[in-house]
């Protein structure tokens, strides 16, 4: 609509009076009356051509004329204006639904901005009660410090003089000594609490080991500077990883441990745990460190390992300790669920957890705590799921009789199972032979690159298991042998290895130092001044 | 003898170290020890106290009758009136806030942790090396048997520990870390031979290392991690190393695979 019409539709077309009309038609009746009076016609002296009948007519006809185009006209004007009060009508009514929707909007904004007022207000009370609760767990902290410590000195002291007052010949070894026996098992108990309460209530778990293992680096460079140790250290500032696994593996069982010899490598394997555990370089700092960071994984390895539906023909967790490129390489392997790809950039963050909240464990605290230490180590952890890849694997077996079978058997993953393939193309759980003779030793030999097996320990009599021994803390597989006159029976089960490990690296303390600097570049300066 | 301010309002550890404090001697001398139970009577002792009555070391609580910074107020007063005289921190706040502040904050030389270990011992031991880095740091120190000494450069052979100009050398990839042991050895063997350059042959000798795994290469970066925790005790950017280029400090022999100390003048 242009702004004229615009102008005129807000202003309304006027009503014209029909002035022409008016004055025609009066002047129609003035000529018809002066035409019908003789006197009058001679009086104003009206021309013969208006006397005539035709003229009378014409008069009717221009007045009939007029009168029709009047009320064609006012028709018109009706039409017009029914038109524009049906558009003002339009206007309003579009006018009402707007003020209406601007209401409900209004009304709808209000709602949102008092729900959104609440939830500010409720978040705010609760980072400022979660503020408070810092404040408060922080002053807890502070007066566990601050009076604890008394006590722990107190107590520890106490143990020690209990300790030099018995004699070091008849004290127990703590491997088997419980702490209501044995002050030293006692004195390890208390040192490890305080160790805990220590971590737990620093502000930077990570800074704070790294501030330890600095004042321990600067001891261990003392030892070895002082080949004749003429400066006695005030403290130990190394240990042996594998006493601190052996301890840790220890607090997760209920039946004491066998004792460890420093001097050879640990190994165990009751059903529930396998672990072993080889003798590795010195670690820097403190052992409990990495008592509390193992503890917390095997912890963890455990809860996942007893989920339904993950039963396992093997210890359903492993623990392995070995040196590599001079870190103490610590593996822990449970037969449990594989973390899901959303769970894995979270897993080390404080109070995040994966477990049910109803369950009385899942507090977030046992993963970043042990990601704290590997950070403080200047280590590195990882995660990895585990699955069961195909295999294949020839089994060559001599019999009594002087015969030699040679099989096959492919192994396959189907809907998340460890299966075998048959001859004829199909999955079968195992895969069985019944030889009339005897077996004196079987070779087997795999493409996972481990090479051959020699199993050559079969008795004439019961049912014997031999497990893969080139995997021992998950085997691959399972080799069953039924000896039965003229039916002996072998069976080749492949075993379901799927599961999780975490993998940490620590820099030992003799790479520590080999390395202390050893980033340094080579640049322009040291070439000037160095023969290349 | 060796005089320790002990700012501590627990008697527990009164009771507990000022025997182990008194018997040590941790300057080969008998210690003084002068015990505050309050941070305000400390203060006002550091404010009156004559040059006589100036402590060898302070030793500090953090945290005294609830208040956190009341260790930092004695440390100020002491900053003020000797700054020189180093501070010691024994508390049970390590690994928290208030660690970082002493230490960041209020010029603490060692935060000793109460709660530790053999606590007696790393107590008297820590003690002992910051009087004997102090000793050392001062200047017209006394020559010892123990100091080995070429211009500005002090190598404190007992504990190995290497002065530049008064700074303790440290490691040049992390400062908080302690310089490796090998380059320590190869300086200290570098400096006694001074003028003679030692070979890489004659320094696995001195070293003890198999000549066939100590190569020149790993001489030369042993050299060169000396040459950056040189650099790091000076002021401004690769100092010492461009010192080396004019003939002073570890400079390379000819092409004979040979380093050489030569004194650095004491004017650069």
């Amino acid at each position: 609509m242009s702004d004229e019409g615009d102008k005129r539709q807000r202003r309304g077309d006027p009503v014209a009076f029909p002035w022409f009309a008016l004055l025609l038609g009066l002047a129609a009746i003035a000529f018809v009356l002066i035409a019908t009076d003789p006197r009058l016609a001679s009086f104003y002296a009206l021309p013969d051509f208006l006397q005539g009948r035709e003229a009378h007519y014409g008069v009717v006809a221009v007045l009939v004329l007029l009168a029709g185009l009047d009320v064609r006209r006012v028709r018109r004007r009706h039409e017009t204006q029914r038109t524009e009060l049906q558009q003002r009508q339009a206007q309003i009514d579009d006018l009402w639904a707007r003020n209406k929707q601007l209401q409900l909007k209004a009304h709808t904004y209000s709602e949102h901005a008092d729900k959104l007022k609440l939830f500010i207000s409720d978040k705010l009370l609760e980072y400022i009660e979660y503020d408070e609760k810092f404040l408060h767990f922080k002053g807890i902290a502070a007066e566990v410090r601050h009076n604890g410590v008394i006590s722990f000195d107190k107590v520890q002291t106490a143990l020690q003089r209990q300790l030099t007052a018995t004699d070091p010949a008849s004290g127990s070894d703590t491997a088997t000594g419980t702490a209501e026996t044995d002050p030293q098992a006692a004195l390890d108990a208390l040192h490890y609490l305080w160790d805990l309460l220590d971590l737990s209530t620093a502000e930077n778990l990570t800074l704070h080991i790294g501030n330890l293992m600095c004042e321990c680096e600067e001891q261990y460079c003392q030892r070895l500077l002082d080949s004749d140790q003429a400066r006695t250290l005030p403290d130990e500032p190394a240990y042996p990883p594998q006493r601190a696994a052996w301890r840790a593996l220890a607090m997760v069982r209920e039946e004491p441990l066998p004792a460890l010899d420093p001097d050879t490598p640990y190994s165990l394997d009751d059903g529930r745990i396998h672990a072993r555990l080889e003798r590795c370089g010195e670690l820097l700092g403190k052992e409990n460190h990495l008592v509390l960071l193992l503890e917390n994984l095997l912890r963890n390895a455990q809860f996942y390992a007893a989920k339904r539906g993950y039963s396992s023909q093997f210890a359903p967790i492993a623990l392995t300790l070995s040196e590599e490129d001079g870190d103490v390489c610590l593996r822990v392997y449970n037969r449990g669920p594989h973390v899901r790809e959303e769970d894995l950039p979270n897993l080390f963050q404080l109070g995040y957890s994966t477990r049910r909240k109803r369950e009385h464990h899942g507090r977030g605290l046992g993963l970043y705590f042990v990601n704290e230490i590997v950070k403080g180590y200047e280590g590195r952890i990882t995660v990895h799921n585990i699955d069961h890849p195909r295999y294949r694997y020839t089994l060559r077996m001599s019999l009594l009789n002087g015969k030699e079978l040679i099989e096959s058997v492919e192994t396959v993953n189907e809907n998340g199972r460890t299966r075998c393939r048959s001859a004829e193309g199909d999955t079968v759980r195992s895969r069985e032979w019944t030889n009339p003779s005897p077996v004196t030793h079987i070779v087997i030999e795999s493409d996972d690159g481990t090479g051959s097996v020699v199993l050559d320990e079969f008795s004439a009599r019961g049912t014997q298991d031999f497990h893969d021994p080139a995997h021992p803390e998950r085997p691959h597989w399972r080799l069953r042998y039924r000896p039965k006159r003229n039916a002996h029976r072998l069976e080749f089960m492949p075993l379901d290895i799927t599961g999780v490990e975490f993998e940490v690296r620590l820099p030992t303390a003799q790479k520590r130092v080999d390395n202390a600097g050893a980033v340094i570049e080579t640049d322009t300066i040291d070439g000037d001044i160095d023969p290349p | 003898m060796a005089t320790i301010m002990w700012v501590e309002d627990q008697s527990h550890w009164v009771d507990r170290f000022r025997p182990v404090l008194e018997a040590a001697e941790l300057d080969d001398e008998p210690t003084r020890l002068q015990v505050f139970r309050l941070a305000e009577a400390a203060c006002q002792f550091v404010r009156t106290a004559n040059e006589s009555q100036r402590p060898d070391l302070a030793l500090l609580d953090a945290n005294m009758k609830g208040d956190t910074g009341a260790g930092f107020s004695v440390s100020r007063a002491l900053q003020r009136k000797w700054p020189d005289v180093p501070i010691l921190y024994l508390s049970e706040y390590s690994g928290t806030d208030v660690e970082q502040e002493a230490l960041e904050s209020t010029w603490a030389q060692d935060f000793i942790a109460k709660h530790q270990r053999n606590i007696e011992s790393v107590l008297c031991w820590r003690i002992r090396a910051t009087l004997r880095q102090a000793r050392l740091g001062a200047a017209g120190q006394t020559d010892s048997d123990d100091l080995l000494k070429s211009g500005d450069l002090t190598i404190d052979t007992a504990s190995w520990t290497i002065y530049w100009r008064g700074t303790k050398l440290m490691n040049p990839a992390d400062s908080r870390r302690p310089l490796a042991p090998t380059p320590r050895k190869i300086l200290r063997y570098l400096v006694e031979s001074s003028p003679r350059p030692v070979s890489t042959n004659r320094m696995a000798e001195l070293l003890d290392a198999d000549p066939d795994r100590f190569t020149w290469g790993g001489y030369r970066q042993h050299v060169r991690i000396l040459r950056r925790a040189f650099d790091q005790a000076m002021p401004g950017e690769g100092r010492f190393t461009a010192l080396c280029k004019t003939d002073q400090g570890i400079v390379a022999f000819g092409d004979e695979m040979a380093y050489c100390w030569k004194p650095v003048r004491s004017d650069t």
